[in-house]
Order: structure tokens, then sequence, then C-alpha cells
């Protein structure tokens, strides 16, 4: 769990997705997994910090697409003290484009359900 | 004739060899053979009809059904496979075993090529019979034609009902035509046809010898005209009889046509089930999905849930220590504070008492040791910890959740895979329907023209076989003329008068036969639709000169209209005559025949059953036998019973009940 909170760097009031991610998000959104983009887009950074994957520091974005409005403020809450991190939007946004590329291949071959897509835990039934 | 045991191997649904008692005694001569639809009573009806006469048909009575679709499904399965039918029966005494077997193997999914045939015929310790001589053989014990007299279904029922109740003149030809199939006139026809042709022989010979003498010019020119007008009214009426069988073939199509039009209205209807299921299916599809992706909207958290629950354990844990540690330090800063206190004047800060082993050194190196272990020990940070605590425990349900999810993606699985099986269905009978063109609407049509036409023909031939007849006579005056001129040969005279009296004895008998017959089957058909019927307004059944066949009320007059009821009784009536006319004995196999009768018909049926001394083999579904209801109508003349079970959608037993 790192973050590169440097001290001049300012949060994003808007971020976006990488060319790669969208189609990664099309093909979620075809599947109709998740109701909306961005629902999609956090559950993929909320996987990408559960595994620990690396992300880059500069943003991978395709262009604006979401305002910071667009996302849960719980989700930015939660990143603001669990990373922790003052940019709570810039690690969204990291750790989203990371978590789909990530999870592109499975997506893109289809028929994996949401749990082997988030490699979400089996439960154990009595 | 007598069955007394039937085996089948790898027929219908019957998986491997299954062998089934038949025999019974006169005093308990009812075999019952219990088993909800689709178990495999057709099958084994079938089974009958095919080890008999190695044909089976449909249950419109005319589509011959191939004997591939008759072998067990699971058993093809194993690649070739043998099939078939072994019976073994008496009659006269004598105990024959008559097996049809062959092979099947599914060269391609649905198509089955049969190969192998083989039938043998043997009698209880003797040789079996040549395979050439055991149609006639069978056919001597109880022939193919008068069998549906005694092996029929409902459906058979069905199909008399509907004859009977064709219009006048088809109804007349029908219960001549099963009057005449009862008594076996079809033998007296062909010798009365071979008289004749000998007759004709001997006539036109006469005739050249008369026709030499100028003072028979007139008898020899009447015999020519006469016999040439029936030459032309014999083959007008050959080409009318002609013209008659390819209308009778071309309504049998149509009508085979038509009945294939309800499989294909069945495939549609079936179609168009599994459509609306697949698309109940889609919604439901849709709901789960639905479902899922609201969970997946606000629990947005779900792939951190397994670490974030680890953490609510972890950070419990440590709140838990440093509570205890926090208990530990009061602890060790009272202690310090006692110490503190008792240091200089050696009194109990408590009770104020000296203290007796008052030690002002070793309280001073406890004193430091208590300082040392204040200052060693970790630094509490409860706030921080009761805070994360709170914050992780948003995330508690997460196992919840998480298991909730699996559910559903299980649910949403097999309705996927539910609906796959449903597409996959409607594929095969898409494909089946797109070969069909039936044009339902001219197929009525035609069939409508077709016997119309065919009562106009019917007419002209009835008229044509007047004046054939009249010819006839007319023909035989004159050769009885001719023979008595001295030019005849004595030889062909003499002949000529044998063969004539040989036909009219032929004559006689054959309407003789025919009327006593019609009486029998008259009387029989009454007294069996009296004992059936439960409308006490009818007096009998008549079946007048014409082959009329009407119920008569206790005025004696025949009833035009009667209830659907009473017609289903007059046709149980009728058949139940026929048999009982047309041979000594033969077990009467029946096949669901009560599914269309009330109550009362059905009892009534089931009390003539039980005064039968020979065997009856009933097949009968819960519908239509209960029994508690119904066992006493049968008054203990059950001698065996057998109920059929379903193992599998493939696969049935038979099991004594």
């Amino acid at each position: 769990m790192t973050d590169s909170n440097k001290p001049e760097e300012r949060d994003k009031t808007t971020f976006g997705v990488s060319a790669a991610g969208q189609d990664v998000l099309d093909a979620l959104s075809r599947a109709k997994l998740f109701k909306t983009d961005i629902a999609a887009f956090q559950a993929a950074a909320m996987l990408a910090l559960n595994l620990n994957i690396q992300v880059d520091d500069t943003s991978p974005s395709n262009g604006t697409k979401w305002s910071t409005s667009s996302v849960k403020p719980q989700a930015l809450e939660f990143l603001e003290w669990y990373v922790p991190t003052k940019t709570p939007v810039r690690t969204l946004e990291r750790f989203g484009n990371a978590g789909l590329s990530h999870i592109a291949e499975r997506v893109l071959s289809g028929g994996y359900t949401m749990t082997e897509i988030f490699q979400l835990p089996k439960p154990e039934f009595d | 004739m007598q069955l007394l045991e039937v085996e089948l191997t790898n027929w219908g649904p019957f998986f491997g060899t299954h062998l089934i008692p038949l025999s019974v005694s006169p005093a308990a001569p009812v075999v019952l053979f219990r088993g909800e639809n689709m178990r495999g009573k057709t099958s084994i009806l079938r089974s009958i009809v095919w080890c008999l006469y190695g044909e089976i048909r449909a249950q419109d009575g005319r589509t011959p059904i191939d004997v591939s679709r008759l072998v067990n499904i699971d058993a093809l399965l194993t690649g070739e496979t043998p099939f078939g039918v072994r019976l073994r029966m008496s009659h006269n005494g004598q105990e024959l075993e008559l097996q049809r077997s062959a092979f099947a193997d599914e060269n391609r999914p649905g198509r089955v090529v049969v190969s192998r045939p083989s039938t043998t015929l043997i009698p209880k310790d003797g040789h079996p019979f040549p395979e050439g001589t055991i149609p006639e053989t069978i056919s001597g014990i109880l022939s193919q034609e008068i069998s549906e007299f005694f092996l029929f279904d409902g459906e058979m029922l069905n199909r008399f009902e509907e004859r009977l109740r064709e219009e006048k003149s088809a109804s007349q030809g029908f219960v001549k035509s099963q009057v005449e199939r009862a008594l076996g006139l079809p033998f007296l026809r062909e010798f009365a046809g071979d008289l004749e042709a000998i007759q004709t022989e001997l006539n036109a010979s006469m005739e050249v010898a008369l026709r030499k003498n100028k003072r028979h010019e007139t008898l020899s020119r009447d015999y020519r005209t006469k016999a040439e007008d029936l030459e032309v009214t014999e083959r007008d009426l050959g080409q009318l009889k002609t013209l008659d069988e390819k209308l009778v073939g071309e309504i049998a199509d149509f009508e085979t046509q038509l009945a294939g039009v309800d499989e294909i209205k069945e495939l549609y209807y079936e179609r168009a089930g599994l459509e609306r299921e697949i698309a109940t299916g889609d919604d439901t599809i849709t709901d789960y999905k639905n479902a899922l992706a609201e969970t997946a909207e606000s629990s947005w958290w779900l792939p951190l849930a397994a670490r974030l629950g680890s953490e609510i354990v972890q950070t419990d844990s440590e709140l838990d220590a440093a509570l205890r540690g926090y208990d530990e330090r009061i602890k060790l800063e009272y202690k310090r504070d006692q110490l503190g206190r008792q240091l200089g004047d050696g009194l109990c800060p408590t009770c104020g008492q000296p203290v007796a082993t008052h030690d002002e050194d070793a309280l001073k190196a406890e004193l430091a040791d208590l300082n040392h272990q204040l200052a060693s020990a970790p630094t509490l940070n409860f706030d921080e910890l009761r805070q994360r605590s709170s914050r992780l425990k948003r995330y508690a349900n997460g196992t919840a959740v998480v298991a909730r999810i699996y559910e559903q993606e299980q649910d949403l699985r097999r309705e996927q895979l539910r609906n796959d099986k449903r597409l996959q269905k409607v594929r095969q009978i898409s494909e089946r329907l797109s070969g069909n063109r039936l044009d339902i609407a001219s197929l009525e049509q035609n069939l409508m023209t077709r016997k119309a036409t065919r009562v106009r023909s019917r007419a002209t031939l009835t008229d044509l076989e007047t004046k054939r007849a009249r010819l006839k006579q007319e023909l035989q005056g004159l050769a009885t003329k001719m023979s008595d001129q001295p030019e005849v040969n004595e030889d062909e005279r003499r002949l000529q008068r044998v063969v004539s009296e040989a036909m009219e004895v032929v004559e006689d008998s054959f309407a003789g036969f025919r009327s006593a017959m019609r009486e029998q089957v008259q009387e029989a058909t009454s007294q069996l639709f009296l004992q059936l019927t439960t409308e006490k307004e009818y007096s009998g059944v008549k079946i007048n000169d014409d082959y009329l066949l009407s119920v008569v009320d206790d005025q004696g007059r025949s009833l035009s209209m009667i209830s659907a009821g009473a017609n289903q009784i007059l046709t149980t009536a009728f058949i139940g005559a026929l048999a009982e006319c047309s041979v000594e004995e033969a077990p009467m196999v029946m096949d669901t025949p009560f599914g269309r009768l009330d109550v009362g018909h059905r009892s009534a049926i089931l009390e003539w059953v039980s005064a039968f001394d020979s065997q009856v083999i009933l097949f009968v579904q819960s519908g239509e036998y209960d029994a508690e209801r119904d066992a006493h109508l049968l008054a203990g003349k059950i001698g065996r019973q057998y109920s059929i079970e379903r193992l599998s959608p493939t696969r049935s037993e038979v099991i004594p009940a």
C-alpha cells in the first residue's frame, strides 16, 4: 500500500480511464456486471488496492470522464484514511486503471463471474 | 388362443430383457397393467402386434410405424443392439413360441438402421415352422384382418366411432365391410369370381357353336349384345373402382397429412411454450444480474472484503491488548504512588500504621524498577485504534455479502443453463419445422372435395353393379337357352349346368352367410349395448338390410341422434360383437379404453369384462381405473396384476403388483 503524497501535489477534481481500461469497462457493461462504469472502476481500484498492485505516478488517463461528484464520497473518505492519502481522487484513478489492467484478460475473454474477476473469497457453507 | 408370456428385449422404454408372464385361468382371466402415461403401456400392446404380424401402425390405424422407433434409446447408445419380442401362446391345446427380432444401430443422430431381421415359430417339443409359412400359420390363429377387434386402444375406438358417424352411405359401407371381415367373406367372393370366369368361357364357346346356324341367329346376337354390354359395364366398373381406390388413397393421404399437421401444431405449441419459458428465464436472469450489480454498487469495497475482515479482527485484537496494557499501567502507577508515600516515614499510606518490614533501600530499588517499567511500556493509542475499529466495522458484513453474491451467481448460472437447454430445444424444433410447407386450409379443402367426389362415384358404382347383376342374370338365361340347343357339345352342356348351379349355390350362400352374420352381429351388438348402456330408453341395436347400424328406442324406432356417450358405447359393443362372432377364442387386449367414458359406462364395461372366461389384457392409467373404486367390479377375475414404473425418461419396468 503505497502512495506518492508529494507535498506540492493537489488532488484532482476530474479524472479518467485509460484507453485500454475503457475497453474493459465496455466489456463489463456489456456483461451487465455493473450498473455504471464508475461502479466498475471503483471495484477495479479496490482490487488493485487489495492485491497491492504497484501503480504508476503518472496519470494513465485518456481524458476526463468523471467529476469527483460521480464517486461515492464513502469511497474517497475510505481511501483517505485507509491508504492513507491526501489525494484520494488521484489515488482512485491510479488504482482504478491498474485494477482494470489486471482484470483485462479475464473480462475481455468473457464467461467469468464477478467472483472470479474480482477474486472474491469462496464462501464456506455449513 | 391365449398369450402365455411375452418377453421384450430393448423394446420401447424396456431396457434389457423383460419377461412378463400372462397365462391365466378361466376363473380369473384378466391381466391388469396399471401405469401412468408415458410408462410404456402402448409399447407392450405394440410388441404383441409386431410379434404376430411384423408391422405396427400409428394410432390413426393407417400410418405404418417404423419398428426402429420402438428400440430402446439407452440400448442404442451402446452401439449395435439386439431387440425384439418373444411370445409364448397356446392354441387348440398346442403351445407355440413366436419370436421376432433384429439388430438396430444409430448410425447418425436420429437415424436408426434395422438389420438382420429374424422370425421363428416353434411348437413345443416340435420342429420349427419354415419361415415362409409363419404368416399363414399366424393368420390361421388370429388373422391380421380381424386382429383389430381384439388388440385395440382408445384411439382405435375413436376411429371406429368416427366411421360409424360418417354420412349414411359411408357408414353403411363400413359396417358391411366389418361384418364381412368378421365372416371371412373375401374368400367366398374369390371363389365366385373363378366360377364366373369358367362360365364366361363356356358361354363364348357355346355361342361360337350356335353362330354357324342361321336358326340361332337371334339368340346368338342377343347373347353377343348382352355380353358386349356386360363387358362395357365391367370396364366402366373397373375404371370407377380404380377411381374409387385412387380417391380412397388420396383421402387417406390427406388425412395422414392432416394427422401430421397435429404433430406440427404440437411442435409449434411446444416451441411457443419454450419461447415463453425463455422469455421468463431471461427476465429472471436480468433480475439476478440487476441484484448482483446493485450489490456490487452498494458494496464497492467488496474486492477488499477479505482483507478488511482480517483487519477488523487484527484491530480488535490490538484494541484488547491496548486495554490490557492500560490496566497494567494503572496498576503500576498506583503501586508507584503507594511506594512513594511509604518512602521516608515507613507508614502504610492506606491505614497510617508503621510497616513491620520497612526497608528504605529495598523500597527505592522497587520504585526505580517500577519507574523503569512505566517508562518502557508502549505508548497507548486508544483513539487511533478505536477510530480505526469504528471505520472498519462499516465493512464487517463482507463475508455475508460475498456469500450472497456467490449464491446469486450460482442461481444465475443455473438459470442460464436452463435457458441454454431451452434454446437448444427451440433450435431443434425450428429445424424440424423449417421443412414444413403444408397448406392446412388447402389440405382440408382437398379432403372435402375428394370425399364429395367419392360419394358421387359410389352412387354410380352402385347403379353399375345393379346393371351388371341384371346383365349377368339375362346372360345366364341366354346361356341356359344356348345349352339346350342340340348343336352344343354334350360335355359343355353338362359343365355349363354344373357351373350354373354352383354359382347359384355360392350366390345363395354368400347372401345367406352375410345375412346370418349380420343378424348374429346385430344380436351380439344389441345384447352388449344393453349391458353397457346406462340409458334406459334404448331397447337395442339394429343392423338393417342396408347395413345401417342404429340404436332403437323402446317403441322399436331407429334413432337418428343419440348422445355422445351412447355412441361410444355403441362402438365398443359393435367391436365386442365382431370379436365374439369372428373366431372361437382370442385374447382381448385393450389399451386405455376408458379414457373417454364416464364413470357409469366405465363400470359397465368392467362388469362386462368380468363376465369373460377367455383372456383379457387391460392397460389402464389411474385416471380411468381406481383400484379402491373399481377392483370389485372385476369380481375376483384378476389373474395377474402388474404395475409399470418409470425408472428414468428412457426406462421403465414391469413389476408384479
